[in-house]
């Protein structure tokens, strides 16, 4: 339609006299109507000359993608405003954040802390036992892991306290690698939380977790 | 104005993509602009205003 420009010269007068001759003879008006009915006039219509003016084109092709971003930007918020019910709100995210100061920890001991509901294990590890836990094989663990992929600093260890077997809890300071025992189905975790005896399939699992100074924040 | 309708509108796919492209800058500005006459409106009440009186620099925001 709007496209009246580029049709061919001999097109336009075809159409131009199809329509003088036929208003001329059969249909100058309607059947039955007065006999002084005016048949409009769609010369100027047709004159590619006259209607064809670019503006009047540019300024509907503007209205219509004036709408159509209307239309994108209301379609995006709706849509955000539609994911945004279902992301936590800022109370809840604030409640699943613990912090905690490690400065009273003493080196070799442990601290339990609970975090959304489950136990975090930390532990302020010595020398020695940070030279044990990058002493081992890791290609003889069941869990291939090193030591430095499972801490962010080698003295504190950070993990979650559920057995990876059936989710018990297992005890600190205990088993056959001096590490964690779990008492219910006798898997035995070295002093880097890793799987090394009984029937856990993987190391203890290491949640998310900054350290700033003493400051230790899980979640 | 026949260079607009041949840079722009003459192959729909230019349309389209211009089209989406514009909505995203002008969602972005109009954003911008809102908030910060917002801004200006609500000059000294909002908490970014009047936080110095209350927290010390340094300090922890928490």
């Amino acid at each position: 339609m709007l496209r009246a420009t580029q049709r061919a010269p001999y097109a336009q007068q075809a159409i131009s006299k199809c329509f003088a001759r036929s208003f001329a003879t059969k249909y100058d008006r309607p059947v039955g109507g007065s006999s002084d009915f005016q048949v409009p006039d769609f010369k100027d219509d047709l004159n590619p000359a006259k209607n064809g003016s670019s503006t009047k084109r540019n300024l509907s092709y503007f209205m219509i993608g004036s709408f159509g971003l209307a239309t994108a930007i209301s379609a995006r918020h709706a849509v955000q405003d539609f994911l945004t019910t279902m992301s936590a709100s800022k109370d809840v995210l604030a409640m699943a954040k613990v912090e905690v100061d490690l400065a009273n920890v003493p080196t070799g001991k442990n601290l339990v802390v609970k975090w959304r509901g489950k136990p975090v294990f930390v532990r302020h590890r010595s020398d020695a036992e940070i030279k044990e836990a990058n002493s081992v094989d890791i290609s003889t663990l069941r869990d291939p892991q090193t030591d430095s992929e499972r801490v962010k600093d080698p003295h504190w260890l950070v993990m979650i306290g559920i057995c990876t077997h059936l989710g018990c809890v297992p005890i600190g300071d205990s088993g056959d690698y001096d590490g964690w025992y779990c008492p219910c189905h006798g898997s035995h975790y070295d002093i880097s939380g890793r799987i090394r005896k009984g029937p856990a399939p993987t190391n203890l699992e290491i949640p998310e977790y900054t350290l700033d100074g003493t400051t230790l924040t899980v979640g | 104005m026949s260079k607009i309708y041949n840079i722009l509108f003459r192959r729909n796919s230019v349309f389209i993509s211009a089209i989406f492209g514009a909505a995203f800058f002008v969602d972005i500005g109009f954003n911008s602009a809102v908030d910060k006459y917002f801004d200006y409106v609500n000059q000294g009440k909002q908490w970014k205003d009047i936080k110095h009186n209350y927290i010390k620099s340094g300090e922890d925001e928490e």
